[in-house]
């Protein structure tokens, strides 16, 4: 029986950031492709990503399918199961991972949905594009109608907790149906001092947060409540009080430092992908989800 | 939510629902409306368009003789207590306005038709307005705090153009313009709408929230039917979409029926009982056949 990996999230799984030397130096040290095509480096960012180093390094008898999207948000995560289709999920097994996503990403379709111009995304017969979503930031706006009615009508920390809760449990429902593993880590949402994200939901979303399976949750056994806070811990670039500036304190690098990148937002690097990868393993381990 | 007074109330084009939601609820507790209230209309465009039946239909019209009342219970829904059903022997509905049974008396609505006829009870969570999303949070709701379990399901798709927000507090949902959509111009411009939730954009999140749904209902062995009055899916995303699951077969298109104006709902805008007797057929053969 096949065994597969299957990592779902953002570009912090897709593998933003992941690249090497020699890209971020034909690049002058900074690799931020939007608005125009990035597949060239996609091959590279799904060799790089924690999803391809967990396969190669540690769970060598599984296969990576790499379903992470730029941008894209949890809801838009957890769909991309449907999007699967090279993964005979009933005649097969595994351990499905979700990297959590930004919590206040809101996420529709583009309007169109369909494959133009060949290029493989992994993980799909290529029916549908990659980038097929529409995403949303509560940000107002006279100029992006959907973020501006985002940002006054919807957004609140009750719709973005239930919200994110309903993606969880779509995916660790989706999980249980087909006999997967199931494991959830968290990217890069940081709430205010002494809130984990996990008092986040249970303040927000009452009603349904005790539905997940919060064992599987991989920071309640880490010492950092986000892999972000774990990266820029290690690259001391901040003092640990001041992490939350990580944002503008990497941006303003002229190169990426040496686990986090300065992309706006900071992806991880090559090697911070690799600790990544690591971590979740010795959390998997710790947790007899694998053995 | 517009409520009003003169014992009816006005679902607005843009439905906010304001939800006190306890933790012990079988589903979203509807607010602000009084426990076992009755109503006369649902809004006042049933009324005015009755004045407008009984002033130019003939003296058959159907809704000169029939009674049409509208009776919530303790959450806001038009159907039993939970604690007056036999826990033995009932189903669940869920829709919009056409299990609501918006312009109909209750023993009129598809769901009553099957209940009777099948003699089981029937719990009906229809409400008018809600998409997709509404219902996926009150299956969620229902399966986590519900003591006893239904022996099937029937889901009515709503319009699928129809995107809701998820919300404890605050659950809205936007529906397609309409001349109702007037009243709201200044809040949400039309053109926001077509731009940005046209029905291809629309059509994923709605499909995938129904193979969620099933799953759901798969997980916990209770036999789910669907049935849709019209649909516009394409071939190529139907294809594509249904091709491991066994949904399409549970999946049920309405016949059309005779939709002049006497044969219609009270508010002469819903389809009338000729409808609803001929989707009930359909699904008493298809429950006595397969379940």
């Amino acid at each position: 029986m096949n065994r597969y990996l299957i990592g779902l999230g953002c570009s912090w799984t897709q593998g933003e950031g992941g690249y090497t030397e020699e890209v971020w130096k034909s690049h002058n040290g900074r690799v931020q492709v939007r608005g125009t095509d990035d597949y060239y480096l996609r091959k590279m960012e799904h060799e790089n990503s924690w999803v391809n180093v967990l396969c190669r390094d540690y769970l060598k008898d599984y296969t990576p399918i790499n379903l992470g999207v730029r941008g894209i948000g949890n809801i838009a995560a957890a769909n991309q199961l449907y999007f699967c289709d090279r993964v005979d999920f009933k005649n097969s097994e595994g351990i499905i991972i979700f990297m959590l996503s930004g919590t206040e990403r809101f996420d529709l379709y583009k309007n169109e949905t369909y494959t133009k111009e060949y290029q493989d995304d992994f993980y799909s017969k290529n029916v549908y594009t990659h980038y097929k979503y529409r995403t949303s930031w509560p940000f107002p706006s006279d100029t992006d109608k959907l973020a501006d009615v985002y940002s006054k009508e919807f957004s609140s920390d009750n719709f973005l907790a239930l919200n994110t809760i309903t993606a969880i449990l779509n995916a660790q429902t989706f999980a249980k149906a087909y006999n997967y593993k199931f494991v959830i880590a968290n990217a890069f949402n940081i709430r205010e001092p002494g809130t984990k994200l996990t008092h986040w939901f249970k303040k927000f979303a009452p009603i349904l947060v005790d539905k997940i399976n919060w064992n599987a949750y991989v920071h309640d056994i880490t010492f950092y409540d986000s892999f972000v806070e774990h990266l820029v811990s290690i690259d001391k670039v901040l003092p640990k009080e001041k992490f939350r500036n990580y944002f503008s304190v990497y941006e303003s690098m002229s190169y990426p430092s040496t686990y986090l990148t300065n992309c706006q937002g900071a992806h991880p690097t090559l090697l911070g992908y690799k600790v990544i990868a690591e971590e979740l393993y010795k959390v998997m381990m710790n947790k007899k989800i694998i053995q | 939510m517009l409520w009003t007074m003169n014992g009816m109330y006005m679902p607005n084009n843009i439905t906010e629902i304001h939800s006190s939601y306890y933790l012990s609820d079988i589903a979203f507790k509807i607010p602000n409306v009084e426990c076992n209230i009755t109503f006369d209309f649902a809004h006042n465009s049933e009324r005015n368009n009755y004045l407008k039946g009984l002033a130019t239909l003939d003296n058959n019209w159907h809704y000169r003789h029939k009674k049409v009342i509208y009776k919530y219970n303790s959450l806001g829904y038009r159907t039993k207590e939970f604690d007056e059903i036999n826990k033995e022997n009932f189903f669940l509905s869920y829709g919009c306005s056409f299990t609501e049974g918006t312009g109909l008396a209750e023993d009129e609505i598809w769901c009553s038709l099957v209940a009777d006829n099948l003699k089981i009870d029937c719990l009906n969570y229809g409400k008018g307005g809600q998409g997709i999303e509404f219902i996926h949070l009150n299956v969620m709701a229902f399966l986590k705090n519900s003591s006893h379990m239904p022996k099937f399901v029937i889901i009515q798709i709503p319009n699928a153009q129809r995107i809701s927000t998820r919300s404890l507090e605050n659950f809205k949902t936007l529906t397609p313009p309409s001349t109702a959509w007037e009243r709201h111009k200044e809040k949400f411009p039309k053109d926001f709408y077509f731009e940005e939730i046209d029905k291809k954009r629309s059509f994923y999140t709605y499909f995938i929230t129904l193979l969620n749904i099933d799953l759901m209902f798969k997980l916990c062995k209770i036999p789910v039917i669907y049935w849709v009055k019209e649909t516009e899916l394409s071939e190529k995303d139907v294809t594509f979409f249904f091709k491991d699951s066994k949904i399409q077969k549970k999946f049920i298109l309405a016949d059309p029926v005779d939709s002049s104006i006497e044969n219609l709902a009270r508010d002469l805008g819903h389809d009338g009982p000729n409808f609803h007797q001929s989707i009930s057929n359909k699904l008493i053969n298809l429950i006595k056949e397969k379940l």
